[in-house]
């Protein structure tokens, strides 16, 4: 009860008044959306209620007014971040949404994410007038920003690529959770490495970067040296000496790792070099010689002997902090990698993750829950890798955080034309594969398909015919016998007659790549679909006698998290009994969310080799999605999408049953690169008509 | 037709032992192919050793090698041959297949799947056991000689999943595989073409490794052995390591802002 329920009945009814007045004549478009594909005021004022709440006060409406004029993720930004500040400090909520609108789309996303985690911060310590002065002074976000900062949002995408290109699998960059004495924290639990958000130790960027990166590296060097089998020494030492031993052990650990980075990674090394120089750390040389580095075992003695005489140690700047509960979360994971569960019922530990599920993987998670649970204070603070929460598109700052290496999912940009910007990752796409037999198969056992057929046939057959040999050409298979005789009786006897005397042949000459991107949105749900089945069918037929490579991709999906694209017919397959059922297997899934299926379908075009590669799009209508892709917001996103096919040097055409299709399509895609679909029964003839025109 | 259609052998040897470095049972592979009359297959990425390969099995085997670099235009005439005009009459003119089956040679069809799909059409005669080359121009059949040896190399990693060798082509072939070297070998690779130290050579196979882990994610192909030997050259002539391999390595394989900066960070780590 309570908010939900309240907000749900508030929804209603603000359809119901607008499904009145779209009955009444006006266009449903403009009154249900903001001009840049966001929400209408009416439902941008009740959320805005249900955050600030009913009958504050304050001029809401005037903030739902403004923010209609943004896109639908930044307006979920702002609502997201309201709630944050709110719980912090209800008058600073306030403050933030007077100003949200008008300051976000003067900043970019790195500088409007910092201008509020600044305020987050300086509530969080306290000082509520620097916050009001920090909100109302967004300008200075907009021009300079704190150039000597590094944030770990900027290096992720870097930083976990370079991490990849050694480590061969995915290790996610996720916060450190923050100290009490603001210390820097690093850790590791071998499946993501766990940074500080933001670095400010140095008075100069470089050096802050530089931290990061070697930061990582430590991270890094952990897993790869085997850091966490110190665990059972270093539980022993903590019990006998306190944190003091952790405390030696990680400067020492952190010293033998600098070995192995000075061995495995030379630049890497410089940058620590000089990181300690910045930080004017007297770097004991000889604790290590190489030889005695191998196992943390040589820690471990060190730090027993050192214990009593720790001002020998320094303490650096980029030593992480080791955490006994991670690193036993570490042992976990290696007993596990290291004996196939049913021969080790040795652990008991195992044991108590065997009795939660019998399954390793989900054990492994309900590990961390649970581990979640009982510590209070958590340092998992964010979700286990793979995780994925169930309100998936609602959340504006949701990471992905495991996004590059799932199979089938691909990620891609968008354009958000109210900020003018791309969202970089922002759509996550999954091909799936339908390989539900059909029971089934409708064909039209019409004249008129029959027809259909006929025609399609002899379109194509002339495209073949059509040049097989050129004559007169400068170099061929054959001589131009007739082409030789007209050179010697021309009296000029002018050279330029005997250079082109040969006939090309031509036959396997059409290099030609088609993709067929269908629309599979709900709309297209009856006749339309059954007939592009039918189409689909009848093209794919001829299309195989003709040798030109083809594909044939459905696409759909609700929301940018759950893009979908369903193979019917890749390029390396051929016509099949299977394809021929995965045609007839195409149904009216949900939304359409052009943009990232173009990209995607685009991608696949690009990567063949043929000349003339044309994406074609049936469609029935704009494109449209579950948050707020459609507009102004979903035109734009798909005009940019298409723009891209066409730096790809592609050729992109789009096929539509939507009659008002000639009020976006001119200017989505220019001219002659779109046609309406007049007469559904001429849909296959229509098709292979295009089809001649754009491959010769 | 016949006096001067003889190759003048000589131009096809190799004289001097090509250095090549054996990464695996490839060269005992290969003479045993040759033995028994069976074509060969050579597969994997550009750059990592199958031209140099075929140079050195050219001379171990010293049987002169013809080498045909495919391209999407590459026609049937252009490997059998064709019929020229001269001075009012025509001559026939072999092409680089016709020559290789005349005199025995190793024919060397580089990037195979490059080529249009119609020219295989005259490989398969050559690769059953009849190893004959029908020139339909001339109403002749051809019959290559024990020491003709055909060899087709194409790299499996490219998308052109359409262009892949029919089932009926492949089958006939020995298949040797060409991935990248393990990392000693190819160190001691590099290092012997560049005359580079070998530490330095071990840091420029790692990062090869690196740029190879990130296939399929930002790169279409990893830095081949070829590209090292380039950026190690450049260093023996006093480049800065840094800029070597940024000018012989990271720019060359992308042009994507994104990933070269990525690449340069690589660099940046080991030297
Ligand atoms: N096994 C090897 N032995 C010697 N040199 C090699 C070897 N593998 C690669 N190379 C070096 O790599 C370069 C490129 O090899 P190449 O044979 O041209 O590649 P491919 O034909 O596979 O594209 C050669 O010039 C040589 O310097
Ligand atoms: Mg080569």
């Amino acid at each position: 009860m309570g908010l939900l329920s309240r907000l749900l009945d508030k929804l209603d009814a603000s359809n119901r008044r607008n499904l009145s007045l779209s009955r009444k004549g006006g266009s449903l478009e403009s009154k249900q959306t903001g001009s840049s594909g966001g929400m209408s005021t009416t439902e941008l004022l009740i959320r805005l209620e249900l955050v600030m709440g009913q009958g504050s006060g304050l001029p809401l409406m005037d903030y739902a007014n403004e923010m209609a004029r943004l896109s639908h993720p930044l307006q979920l930004f702002i609502f997201s971040q309201a709630a944050e500040l709110s719980d912090l400090s209800y008058g600073h909520a306030n403050e933030f949404l007077a100003v949200a609108s008008t300051a976000l789309v003067q900043m970019e996303q790195k500088q409007y994410e910092r201008w509020l985690l600044g305020i987050k911060q300086t509530l969080g310590a306290g000082d509520l007038a620097i916050a009001t002065e920090q909100i109302e002074n967004y300008i200075d976000f907009t021009t300079e920003r704190d150039t000597n900062t590094a944030y770990l949002n900027d290096l992720t995408y870097t930083l976990e690529k370079l991490v990849f290109s050694i480590h061969k699998s995915e290790l996610p960059f996720v916060e450190a959770e923050i100290s009490v004495d603001n210390a820097l924290m690093s850790y590791t639990d071998n499946e993501a490495l766990y940074l500080p958000a933001s670095i400010s130790h140095f008075d100069n960027y470089a050096d802050n970067h530089r931290l990061y990166k070697v930061l990582t590296f430590q991270l890094l060097g952990q897993i790869h040296c085997q850091s966490a089998q110190a665990l059972g020494s270093l539980n022993e030492g903590v019990r006998h000496h306190g944190d003091d031993y952790l405390q030696v052990f990680s400067t020492i650990e952190t010293l033998r790792i600098d070995q192995y980075i000075k061995r495995e990674f030379p630049g890497l090394w410089r940058d620590t070099v000089l990181l300690n120089k910045s930080a004017e750390t007297g770097y004991p040389e000889n604790i290590f010689d190489d030889a005695d580095i191998t196992s943390v075992q040589a820690t471990l003695h060190l730090t027993a002997s050192l214990l009593e005489s720790t001002d020998v140690l320094p303490h650096l700047i980029y030593q992480s902090t080791f955490q006994l509960d991670l690193m036993a979360h570490v042992q976990k994971l290696t007993v596990e990698r290291k004996a196939p569960l049913i021969l080790n019922p040795t652990t008991d530990v195992y044991e108590e993750m065997l009795e939660t599920s019998g399954d390793p993987k989900t054990a492994d998670r309900g590990y961390l829950r649970s581990l979640k649970n009982s510590k209070g204070d958590s340092v998992l603070k964010s979700p286990p890798p793979g995780w994925i929460p169930d309100s998936s598109g609602d959340v504006e700052d949701e990471q992905h955080t495991t996004k590059h290496h799932e199979k089938g999912v691909f990620y891609y940009k968008e354009w958000d034309t109210s900020l003018k910007k791309y969202r970089k990752d922002w759509c996550r796409l999954k091909e799936t594969v339908n390989e539900d037999a059909v029971e089934t198969i409708e064909i039209d056992n019409s004249e008129a398909l029959r027809h259909a057929e006929h025609r399609i046939r002899k379109t194509f057959d002339q495209l073949v015919n059509d040049q097989k040999f050129i004559r007169g050409q400068s170099d061929g298979d054959e001589i131009d016998i007739d082409a030789w005789v007209s050179a010697r009786s021309s009296k000029s006897k002018d050279a330029d007659d005997y250079q082109n005397l040969y006939i090309r042949n031509n036959t396997n000459n059409r290099d030609v790549a088609i993709m067929f991107a269908v629309d599979l949105s709900g709309s297209t749900a009856g006749w339309k679909n059954s007939m592009i089945k039918q189409s689909t069918w009848l093209l794919c037929k001829t299309l195989a006698r003709m040798g030109d490579q083809y594909a044939v991709y459905g696409f759909s999906g609700s929301g940018r998290s759950n893009c979908r694209v369903y193979p019917v017919k890749t390029f390396g397959e051929s016509y099949t009994k299977s394809v021929k059922s995965r045609i007839f297997s195409m149904k009216p899934d949900q939304y359409t969310r052009m943009g990232a299926a173009i990209r995607h379908l685009s991608m696949l075009l690009g990567k063949t080799t043929a000349k003339t590669r044309i994406l074609f799009v049936l469609t029935d209508g704009r494109p449209d999605d579950v948050d707020s892709y459609r507009g102004q917001y979903g035109v734009e996103d798909t005009r940019l999408a298409l723009n891209e096919a066409k730096a790809l040097s592609l050729k992109p055409f789009v096929l539509t049953f939507d009659k008002e299709g000639m009020d976006y399509l001119p200017y989505m895609l220019g001219s002659n690169r779109y046609q309406l679909i007049t007469d559904i029964s001429q849909l296959p003839i229509q098709i292979s008509t295009i089809y001649k025109q754009l491959t010769t | 037709m016949t006096s001067e259609n003889i190759i003048e052998n000589s131009k096809y040897y190799i004289k001097d032992e090509p250095y090549y470095l054996p990464t695996a049972n490839e060269v005992e592979i290969f003479n045993t192919a040759l033995a028994e009359n069976i074509p060969v297959l050579l597969k994997g990425p550009t750059g990592c050793g199958k031209t140099r390969f075929m140079e050195y099995m050219s001379w171990y085997t010293k049987r002169p090698l013809i080498t045909v670099s495919c391209h999407d235009d590459l026609t049937t005439a252009d490997l059998v041959g064709r019929y020229l005009i001269q001075n009012d009459s025509t001559i026939w003119q072999d092409g680089p297949l016709t020559t290789a089956v005349r005199n025995g040679c190793i024919c060397y069809l580089d990037e195979i799947v490059e080529a249009r799909k119609d020219t295989t059409v005259v490989i398969h005669p050559l690769c059953d056991d009849r190893r004959i080359l029908p020139i339909e121009k001339l109403g002749q059949l051809l019959q290559a000689p024990p020491e003709f040896c055909l060899t087709m190399s194409y790299n499996p990693g490219y998308q052109s999943a359409v262009k892949d060798l029919k089932p009926s082509t492949r089958q006939r072939f020995i298949s040797i595989d060409f991935s990248y070297p393990s990392a000693d070998v190819e160190a001691k690779i590099v290092n012997q073409e560049a005359g580079l130290e070998l530490a330095v050579c071990e840091r420029l196979v790692k990062l090869a490794g690196m740029t190879r882990n990130l296939v399929g994610n930002g790169l279409d192909e990893g830095a081949s052995t070829r590209l090292l030997v380039h950026a190690a050259k450049l260093i023996n002539r006093g480049f800065e390591p840094k800029m070597a391999c940024r000018c012989g390595i990271a720019d060359v394989l992308t042009d994507d802002p994104e990933t070269v900066a990525l690449l340069h960070e690589m660099i940046e780590t080991l030297f």
